[in-house]
């Protein structure tokens, strides 16, 4: 298994605070603790490279260093990344938590860190890593380092890990497959009868609290305002240039008309798994209404039609990967000053 | 009327109020498949049924459907069925009509009593070009048997395809059909053999104070390729409606659902449903089991609120104390669990939700779309988003390209060895709402 070991300036022994704006940089096998946590590892991994950042550095820069960070992961081959251990330094620590979100998200492949309870950076990444728990200072590096090595060695042996309290570290708070004891029609009777008795128990699924947005002001001109049309009801140029996925899609895109053959969509087609597509097959605007927007136009009803369709399929989708499409989506139409949206979902 | 068609019977209960009791008494004698074999004449000997293709092809024939074959599928061989619509257990009636599947190929007045023989161990599984995207698959060895009860059956594969201008809910229907005949020719054989068990399943009335639990059966009606057909009628056509547990288990139930696969139920989990296994084992111990609400999941918020209303509402007229509530497929099916769960609640009524959970491949997201406060008892039957990555079988029955157009294939879903990265949404029933297997989801 080949680690990759994340350090600040202080750790990868640049200098001190007087070296935080140290650059983003990479060296070959082991700095500093990496040494001692190498030879703790044992033999079935090793740390072939090293990253070393300032922390204002990486703070001030992070958006211009994480896509370097993802691009030396796969240059080296990383099959787990190590960051850290940052004890209580909050700096550190969201570099290190941003660190392990890379490597979990970019590239799907384990990361493991180690903090003190109180730093900020457990807070904020920790459903992306394994972050067991530290002292409040570096004096407590051989007991971070000898818990990190222990996760490290499980999982280059190939084993699962177990839960937070059979392994030690923090809980993520992520939701994982687990075969339970009794199937599942046995345990809504167990679960139901204890309820109905006052009995305590426990539920498997607690109702998750979603943020409510006020809607907007209504537009007070609408023959003067710019109208976007989206969906996501999957209706993208025939031959979903994209890929769109039926199911969990992972993609959006701004399509101009012209990639549909034009304002009446004649070459569309779609790529939503949740509905019969037949209708929506045959005539686009059923789902998309790119003719009637653009009829409303013609007549002056509206200001302006935004040249482009925002598509994506919503298909049993994630509401976290919502939320990121949504964002990107409602980036770009506020940049293009869109003044209003008509949203078709099916 | 049929001979052994249930008497409605009137009845004080131990609570001294008068209720209506459709005592119903159904012996299900099991005969327990070993193997199935191709051979010259359709029957059970030692517990090996042998088909006669010729006669079964024949039987199964329809002017709307070519290409057809049967094809046999056995735990642990190298085979992958897709893209598969639907999964049957050959059920029929000893008495009565000697019917199968009520509203199809039989009477539906003894639906739920008297004698009924099924063939366990082996299943009808329905194949052929894809309908929707919305289909799924089953490989009989490798990762995927962990998730798929059916991979562990020995499948009678029925495959099919229209023929020109049969399309859309005319091809879902024909297969369905398709589906339900062959589960019925199959189970003839069964009457010329003997049961290896007999499973009685009843209700009678309960003379202590039990906790009186009803089971709001959620069930897609979705139009669009995403239906249930209860008594062979399209359940978008009907209203929430009271049935005995027997008449689910004598086959009153089947699926038309070309929804994504692994969240919907199949006929044979309608046929074997573990929330109505368990309350049926439970009652008169420490469970009065009061009756089954069929309701109904409808896209639009109007049939929701109708459905949601009448099913609590009956639920209330079973004098429930308490409610189970399934869900089927996701999304807005989600609206409509949570609408019954806070419905129940403030009628009085305790309850539980099963649900599956959408928590991305990584469990780092919220796992459901639609929430209520009063759904506070949740039992999670896993996560639909979780990668899995299928190697090649060495054998495909159906059409293994289809594999890519799957609802919950990846993109790319092909990788340079031939496996095939996908998520558990194409392994059908994996992610069964109704608790069929004991996956879940816990927080790490």
């Amino acid at each position: 298994m080949r680690i990759i070991h994340y350090l600040n300036q202080f750790f990868g022994q640049i200098g001190a605070e007087s070296a935080a704006d140290y650059p983003l940089e990479i060296r070959e096998g082991t700095v500093g603790p990496g040494k001692v946590l190498n030879n703790m590892i044992g033999d079935q991994a090793e740390i072939v490279a090293t990253i070393i950042c300032g922390d204002n550095y990486f703070a001030e820069n992070t958006e211009e260093v994480s896509p370097i960070i993802e691009g030396f992961l796969r240059e080296y081959k990383a099959d787990l990344v190590v960051a850290g251990p940052a004890f209580t330094a909050g700096r550190y620590g969201m570099a290190c938590g941003n660190v392990c979100k890379i490597a979990h998200q970019q590239l799907h492949i384990p990361a493991v860190s180690g903090m003190y309870e109180e730093n900020p950076g457990l807070e904020m990444y920790r459903k992306y890593a394994y972050i067991v728990p530290t002292a409040n200072n570096a004096r407590g590096m051989k007991d971070a380092l000898t818990k990190i090595a222990a996760l490290v060695r499980k999982m280059a042996n190939g084993e699962t890990l177990g839960s937070p309290e059979e392994e030690g570290y923090y809980a993520r708070g992520v939701r994982l497959p687990y075969f339970r004891e009794k199937n599942g029609g046995q345990r809504a009777v167990e679960m139901l009868l204890k309820k109905m008795k006052g009995e305590p128990f426990e539920t498997e699924l607690e109702m998750p609290k979603f943020t409510k947005f006020k809607p907007s002001k209504a537009i007070s001109d609408i023959g003067k305002a710019k109208i976007c049309i989206m969906t996501s009801g999957g209706i993208v140029p025939a031959g979903n240039p994209d890929g769109m996925e039926a199911c969990f899609c992972t993609k959006y895109n701004f399509y101009p008309f012209e990639a549909y053959g034009g304002t009446d969509i004649p070459k569309s087609e779609v790529a939503h798994g949740g509905y019969d597509p037949t209708y929506a097959n045959a005539d686009g605007n059923r789902v998309l209404p790119s003719d009637a927007i653009h009829e409303l136009q013609a007549e002056g009803l509206l200001g302006e039609v935004y040249p482009y369709a925002g598509v994506t399929v919503g298909n049993a989708m994630a509401v976290d990967q919502a939320t990121t499409i949504g964002n990107a989506f409602a980036k770009q139409l506020l940049e293009d000053h869109v003044d209003g949206v008509i949203l078709t979902s099916t | 009327m049929a001979k052994n068609m249930a008497q409605p019977l009137l009845f004080y209960s131990y609570r001294k109020e008068m209720i209506f009791l459709n005592e119903m008494k159904l012996d299900l004698e099991v005969v327990k498949i070993k193997d199935v074999q191709f051979g010259v004449r359709t029957e059970i000997k030692s517990n090996v049924l042998i088909i006669n293709k010729e006669e079964m092809l024949d039987e199964l024939s329809s002017v709307k459907l070519q290409n057809m074959d049967i094809d046999i599928a056995r735990p642990g061989e190298s085979v992958r069925i897709v893209p598969v619509k639907d999964v049957l257990e050959p059920r029929i009636k000893v008495d009565g009509d000697g019917g199968s599947f009520p509203g199809y190929f039989g009477d539906i007045g003894n639906c739920g009593t008297g004698v009924t023989r099924s063939l366990e161990g082996c299943v009808v599984t329905t194949v052929g070009k894809i309908v929707a995207f919305q289909e799924g698959l089953i490989d009989m060895t490798g990762p995927c048997t962990e998730y798929c009860h059916h991979s562990s059956k020995i499948n009678v594969v029925v495959k099919a395809d229209p023929v020109e201008g049969v399309e859309g809910v005319e091809h879902e229907e024909q297969m369905r059909v398709l589906g339900v005949k062959a589960a019925a020719y199959l189970a003839k054989a069964a009457l010329s053999t003997k049961p290896d068990e007999i499973r009685t399943y009843e209700t009678p009335l309960v003379k202590k104070d039990l906790p009186r639990i009803a089971y709001i059966y959620c069930v897609m009606a979705q139009g669009l390729l995403h239906d249930s057909s209860l008594y062979g009628i399209d359940c978008k056509k009907i209203h929430p409606t009271v049935l005995h547990p027997n008449e689910i288990i004598d086959c009153a139930l089947v699926s038309g659902s070309c929804v994504t696969a692994g969240d919907k139920c199949t006929t044979y989990d309608h046929q074997t449903n573990p929330i109505i296994e368990e309350l049926c084992r439970r009652h008169g111990k420490d469970v009065d089991f009061v009756g089954v609400v069929i309701s109904p999941i409808c896209p639009g918020l109007a049939d929701k609120e109708r459905c949601d209303s009448l099913s609590v509402r009956m639920a209330q007229m079973l004098k429930a104390d308490g409610v189970v509530i399934s869900e089927e497929g996701g999304g807005n099916p989600e609206a409509d669990v949570m609408m019954l769960a806070r419905n129940s609640e403030k009628s009085g009524m305790k309850t539980v939700v099963l649900l599956k959970e959408n928590a991305g491949w990584d469990g780092t997201s919220e796992p459901i779309t639609d929430a209520t406060p009063e759904a506070d008892a949740a039992i999670s039957v896993g996560n639909m988003n979780m990668e899995l990555i299928l190697p090649p079988m060495d054998r495909v029955i159906g059409y293994p390209e289809a594999l890519e157009n799957l609802s919950g294939a990846c993109n790319p879903c092909f990788l340079e060895d031939g496996s095939a990265r996908v998520t558990l949404a194409v392994v059908v029933s994996s992610i069964n709402d109704t608790g069929k297997t004991r996956f879940s989801s816990r927080v790490y």
